[in-house]
């Protein structure tokens, strides 16, 4: 006799979700599983497109991290044609891609999560938000909001638009930003260190005092990420995988990425779940952890302390809150590359290399604020999309999601408060960061509830959503 | 007392919420003026408190989508269809072009990743047959076009609705914003696919590059045609094509550039709609484009596959 419990929807994350658990006879939690609710279906939508077109459209899978796909576009292009961008316009794509993970991160830290961690796990919902934050703490809440700010207008100014940025294109990107702009974002990103060297500290104090118990995972957990000379990186590298130790396993070309991944549907979701092949398959993560996890390193001084203070007195579980430490140490690390880039030289040269579509197979990756994402075109004889698949990194993580709601609920259900059940299945997944828009390539949310079924029958129900 | 606000999100890609929160400064400021009661994105009300303003981000995919969509309308005095996708379908509404079982087949079957066969299974919210803006479902009192809307309207909007008063109703195209030069170059050839013009002084219709600013509603203030990457389109077309049948995005455009580079209309008309796929991304789901006489998107669709 098992039951199992929903929660519907998830909300404070980017898309339309419940939290489903199974408990057995004993009462004992199974097995837990968040299901994904959308489907755009992309793959089908993208057929019969220009494919000069794909980093516009691909862009808008996601409002959340358009800046991941309008890039893993242009990058796929590029790979396929053997093109490389100039100097230049491959430093401004990184100033771009730096702004867009300080927003996409300090939007998950402090705007998402942050009001979980904030508040305390006590916390009503009515107080768990932005906007409650902005009432009680408005100093703390609006230099929260100033540092995503600061990531999302570098993203407008470098890619002409903040959601959905346009500039970066096959070859190359479109334009300069002028040297006004440029000061102006090396002024704030200067800025953004200063806040984050206040705003880390307090995160971490209020972390700790969550007393958030995390019990370790059963299964093991592989780290998936891009690596390019064992440092963090976002825009260039190779596929590398790595154990808890963070012991390198396999590394591979972009380009075979399909030989090593494989997708399974999961039941009542219509999010992907992605295995590592094998006999037999290995669970994987993927996002910020991992990345820190699979390379060690980081390119900048101040990210580099933050990390290696993380590190300190710290065994090498896989816990989910980990990702928000780590999302710390990459803000910093985004803040200080935009200063270096916006505050330093550029060559004056060419922004584009002149290139034309070709019949062929396109692969790119990026890592996405939330991990590694790939996108795959074949082309035809006309220059138009064929056949696509992508593979974003909520997908990579949803057995790690899985297996941390499962450890989350074996702790919180017994105390029979449906409360802080709920809040703390939702606090889990909120530390991964899912971002479902991407995941099914398409987004929405839900009123919230718990289902508890036992023998396929609805034994309770514990729900958020009015009555 | 202040003004109530709640927020939905249907099929779309949560851009138009994260616009709310673009609002920056201007967010802190209206949170004296607005409470935000409902935005599944930011808070953690899962019903549908009663509010003045309501506004809906996405098209309708799914039943949980109409479903959604009829609280929202039941709970809001003012309805807003916020963003491209929920005034034209947007991107998602790409899939008004096929039976639902083609967009599952090609999204579960037949990726080099994917088992084969595969579909979604269990409890998942059921597709409708075809993807549609939100007017077609419930009534809509206000259209906020733009993907997404940009900061600038959106404050506007907001600030006009809280005095009571519509928001004026601005009838420029994406040209009124771009600085390019319209010059006449006849003999130019018509450069299919490209999306970038060697010239940054003039128009990219002059230089063969086809650029749907001409025909599309300015709610972006034209920051694509100004960094130098063509207008494909994403805020829908301009008012006169909306209200007279008799006109239409590719034949607009194809009068304009044929003005500007020389290229024939009819090889431009002709592209357009091989491309249709490209040039409709926008808006293919809503009836004030798919219905006009002599548009025919599904089948061209088709043909620019096969093309």
């Amino acid at each position: 006799m098992s039951r199992t419990i929903t929660i519907d929807p998830v909300t404070r994350i980017e898309g339309h979700a419940r939290i489903l658990l199974n408990v057995d006879d004993a009462g004992q939690v199974s097995s837990a599983h968040l299901q994904v609710l959308e489907i755009r279906g992309f793959e089908k939508l993208l057929q019969g497109m220009e494919l000069f077109k794909m980093p516009l459209t691909t862009a808008r899978i996601c409002g959340v991290c358009p800046a991941a796909h309008h890039l893993a576009a242009v990058q796929a292009i590029e790979n396929g044609l053997g093109v490389q961008a100039p100097a230049d316009a491959r430093l401004l794509r990184e100033l771009l891609y730096m702004g867009h993970i300080l927003h996409s991160h300090a939007l998950s830290a402090f705007v998402l999560a942050g009001p979980d961690i904030l508040s305390g796990r006590g916390a009503k919902g009515e107080a768990r938000n932005i906007f409650s934050l902005l009432r009680v703490a408005p100093e703390l809440a609006t230099k929260m909001l100033r540092l995503r700010s600061i990531g999302q207008r570098t993203v407008e100014i470098v890619g002409a638009r903040g959601i959905h940025p346009v500039s970066v294109v096959p070859g190359g990107i479109a334009g300069r930003p002028s040297p006004e702009y440029l000061s102006g974002i090396a002024a704030s990103a200067v800025q953004a260190v200063a806040i984050l060297e206040e705003l880390i500290p307090v995160l971490h104090n209020k972390l700790r005092a969550l007393e958030w118990v995390e019990e370790p995972l059963p299964a093991p957990l592989r780290s998936i990420a891009l690596s390019r000379n064992g440092e963090v990186s976002f825009l260039e590298g190779k596929l590398t995988v790595a154990d808890q130790a963070g012991k390198v396993l396999r590394s591979f070309a972009p380009s075979d990425y399909a030989e090593h991944l494989v997708e399974h549907v999961v039941p009542g979701s219509y999010m992907k779940l992605v295995h590592l092949r094998g006999e037999p398959e290995e669970l994987c993560y993927t996002g910020a952890l991992a990345r820190l996890k699979v390379n060690g390193k980081v390119p900048t001084p101040r990210a580099a302390g933050l990390l290696g203070a993380l590190a300190e007195g710290k065994d090498s579980q896989f816990r989910p809150t980990g990702y928000i430490e780590a999302r710390m140490v990459e803000m910093m690390m985004a803040a200080e590359r935009m200063a270096d880039i916006a505050g330093g030289k550029f060559s004056g040269g060419p922004l584009q290399t002149p290139c034309e579509p070709k019949p062929g197979r396109y692969v790119g990756v990026v890592e996405a604020p939330r991990g590694v994402l790939i996108h795959d075109y074949t082309a035809d004889e006309s220059g138009r999309v064929s056949a696509v698949n992508m593979i974003v990194a909520t997908q990579a993580n949803y057995e790690a999601i899985d297996q941390s709601l499962a450890a989350s609920a074996r702790q919180l259900l017994p105390a029979k408060d449906d409360e802080a059940l709920m809040n703390g299945l939702e606090f889990t997944v909120r530390c991964f960061d899912p971002c479902l828009s991407c995941a099914t390539h398409s987004v929405g949310a839900m009123p919230m509830e718990v289902l508890v079924i036992r023998n396929g029958v609805v034994e309770r129900s514990i729900s958020r959503r009015e009555q | 007392m202040k003004a109530k606000v709640s927020t939905e999100w249907l099929s779309g890609c949560s851009g138009c919420h994260i616009a709310l929160v673009d609002l920056h400064e201007k967010l802190v400021n209206l949170v004296d003026e607005v409470e935000f009661v409902r935005v599944p994105v930011l808070m953690d009300e899962k019903g549908y408190p009663k509010a003045n303003i309501g506004i809906v981000e996405g098209a309708v995919r799914s039943d949980h989508d109409w479903h959604c969509l009829m609280k929202m309308r039941e709970s809001v005095t003012t309805l807003v269809a916020f963003g491209t996708c929920a005034v034209y379908g947007g991107p998602s509404g790409l899939g008004w072009l096929y039976p639902r079982e083609e967009v599952l087949a090609t999204a579960y079957g037949s990726g080099p990743t994917n088992t084969p066969g595969d579909r979604p299974m269990g409890d998942v919210p059921v597709l409708e047959d075809s993807v549609v803006p939100i007017d077609m479902v419930v009534p809509v009192d206000l259209y906020l076009p733009g993907c997404p809307p940009s900061p600038f309207y959106i404050a506007a909007a907001l600030r006009r609705l809280l005095d009571s008063k519509a928001p004026p109703l601005h009838d420029q195209t994406v040209c009124a914003d771009c600085r390019r030069k319209m010059i006449r170059r006849p003999g130019t050839a018509l450069r299919k696919g490209a999306i970038t013009a060697a010239d940054d002084e003039i128009c990219f219709l002059s230089q063969g590059v086809v650029c749907m600013g001409s025909a599309t509603l300015n709610r972006c203030q034209s920051p694509c045609p100004r960094r130098g990457v063509a207008c494909t389109g994403c805020n829908g077309p301009r008012m006169e094509i909306i209200r007279e049948p008799r006109l239409d995005i590719r034949t607009s455009i194809a009068g304009t550039m044929h003005t500007m580079c020389g290229a024939d209309e009819a090889d431009i008309v002709r592209y357009l709609e091989a491309d249709a796929k490209t040039y409709y991304s926008y808006t293919v789901a809503s009836p004030a484009v798919y219905k006009k006489p002599t548009v025919e998107l599904r089948e061209w669709a088709k043909s620019g596959v096969l093309a």
